[in-house]
């Protein structure tokens, strides 16, 4: 069992969290995740072999390092007793363990440390300005996947940006049952209340 | 029903997160929508019973006409026919008779005419059934004439030559209430349309007549090519019904695809309504959100 390659977005959101960013490195992945409008920091050991506890505490360092009011670790379950959890506590870290069947669960909350105000580094700035260039990239290579692709008009009524009525055809490749038919522009007319 | 029904996605939401919401389709207009017909009368006939349902735009719920009638009955007259041709052992098999049902029963174009041509030449009108896979042969000899019947017991049993099996015990489909709607038994099908038309609007009446589509595996009758002249299908049948009440220039139509349209309808529906058209108890259509 390792953390690697896990599916850690469906779990979280049972927690009600939303997943923001996987940053998958050598020894553990970052996750970070949005609670209540705060932004989490979720540190996750790849290695799951804890006999030397030495992930177990670079986990554990790194977390307490962060820079986010927020940071749990997280853990395999059967691996969650060799954590000593009043010393995460008293640290405000909080402790989640996941099992590939039960999925994530929240064993100790964290408390919202306060942001430690000291001024950026140059590295740290400099991965700043990388991070933010990645995300531009990205949003322009979907930007321009999204120009080629056909209007999906379920797309637009999901996310409830389009006024109501004002539906794109469905597409030419759509079924024959879906294609000129007069119910789609008057089932979607129907208003709550009308 | 509908309350149940929402009830258990709401269980499944609980457990797996997965329903963002649920709404409920009538079957009638999930087969309107498939078939692109915003004004119809959709004739619903299943295994238990059949609906009538006007439909302009919004299924007239008021309209409906319910009948408690559908494949079973005609099922049930299949089995008290092999019953009387000395196939009493056979007729409580439910399988055998829905089989022997489908392969030999015939909708008349008119019962009298075909019953007296049947009786008359037997031989030509001969109700012969080789069950497939076994050994079992049924041939109706000089009742072969018994094969109308049945077709003709789906659209109309109110026909007098049905009395001698009522009389002999065979259950007359009866008139029941399941909550707020009365199902009536011996309602013959143009009569139940023209009921549920006579409750709309008068002037939309024209337009629900235009078009009545038959949906259901219950509509499923063919015609052999010998017996073209004297037998038809469920579409002409029930044009015929409509015609004996005074009814002309109706079109109606089987439901193409009958396994698949509820699918297509409901597909339809969910991918126009809109996400913010929330679910009403009155209007008893929209999104009922879980979560």
């Amino acid at each position: 069992m390792s953390a690697r390659g896990y599916d850690w977005s469906n779990h979280l959101k049972g927690l009600g969290f939303r997943l923001l960013e996987i940053r998958r490195e050598d020894r553990f992945q970052r996750i970070v995740a949005e609670r209540d409008g705060e932004a989490s920091l979720i540190i996750a050991p790849n290695s799951t072999d804890f006999d030397e506890k030495a992930s177990l505490l670079d986990a554990v360092a790194s977390a307490s390092d962060s820079q986010f009011s927020r940071v749990a670790l997280m853990v395999p379950k059967q691996v969650a007793a060799l954590v000593e959890t009043s010393i995460l506590e008293s640290h405000g870290i909080g402790l989640m363990t996941w099992d590939p069947r039960r999925g994530v669960c929240e064993v100790l909350g964290p408390r919202t440390r306060e942001r430690r105000n000291r001024p950026l580094g140059e590295a740290a700035m400099q991965e700043l300005v990388d991070r933010i260039s990645r995300l531009e990239a990205t949003v322009m290579q979907l930007l321009i996947e999204r120009s080629k692709r056909p209007a999906d008009p379920r797309t637009s009524l999901v996310m409830g940006n389009v006024p109501m009525g004002e539906f794109d055809a469905p597409a030419s490749d759509a079924p024959d049952f879906l294609k000129d038919n007069p119910w789609i522009s008057i089932l979607s007319d129907r208003r709550t209340g009308s | 029903m509908y309350e149940h029904l929402f009830e258990i996605y709401r269980r499944i939401d609980a457990e797996t997160r997965s329903v963002k919401a649920v709404t409920v389709i009538p079957q009638p207009l999930a087969v309107a929508i498939a078939h692109k017909i915003p004004t119809c009368i959709v004739l619903e006939s299943g295994h238990g019973n059949t609906q009538v349902c006007p439909i302009s735009k919004y299924p007239i719920r008021n309209a409906i006409v319910a009948i408690n009638r559908g494949g079973s009955d005609a099922n049930t007259l299949t089995a008290e026919i092999l019953k009387d041709a000395g196939y009493g052992d056979l007729a409580g098999e439910e399988a055998i008779v829905r089989k022997v049902k489908e392969g030999i029963g015939l909708v008349p174009l008119n019962l009298e005419r075909a019953v007296r041509a049947a009786k008359g030449e037997p031989q030509k009108y001969v109700a012969r059934f080789k069950m497939p896979g076994t050994r079992i042969t049924i041939d109706l000899g000089e009742e072969s004439w018994t094969r109308f019947l049945i077709g003709e017991y789906v659209f109309n049993p109110n026909h007098e030559l049905y009395r001698s099996y009522f009389r002999r015990g065979m259950q007359r489909p009866s008139e029941v209430r399941i909550g707020d709607t009365r199902f009536q038994g011996m309602l013959d099908f143009g009569d139940a349309i023209v009921h549920a038309v006579e409750r709309c609007p008068v002037e939309l009446q024209p337009h629900l007549y235009r078009t009545v589509l038959l949906s259901g595996g219950n509509f499923a009758w063919t015609v052999p090519a010998e017996f073209r002249t004297i037998s038809v299908d469920a579409a002409t049948k029930v044009r015929i019904l409509l015609h004996d009440k005074g009814i002309e220039d109706v079109n109606v139509t089987l439901a193409k695809s009958p396994q698949y349209s509820v699918w297509r309808g409901c597909i339809v529906y969910g991918y126009a309504i809109p996400a913010d058209y929330e679910w009403s108890w009155e209007g008893m259509e929209g999104w009922a959100y879980l979560h």
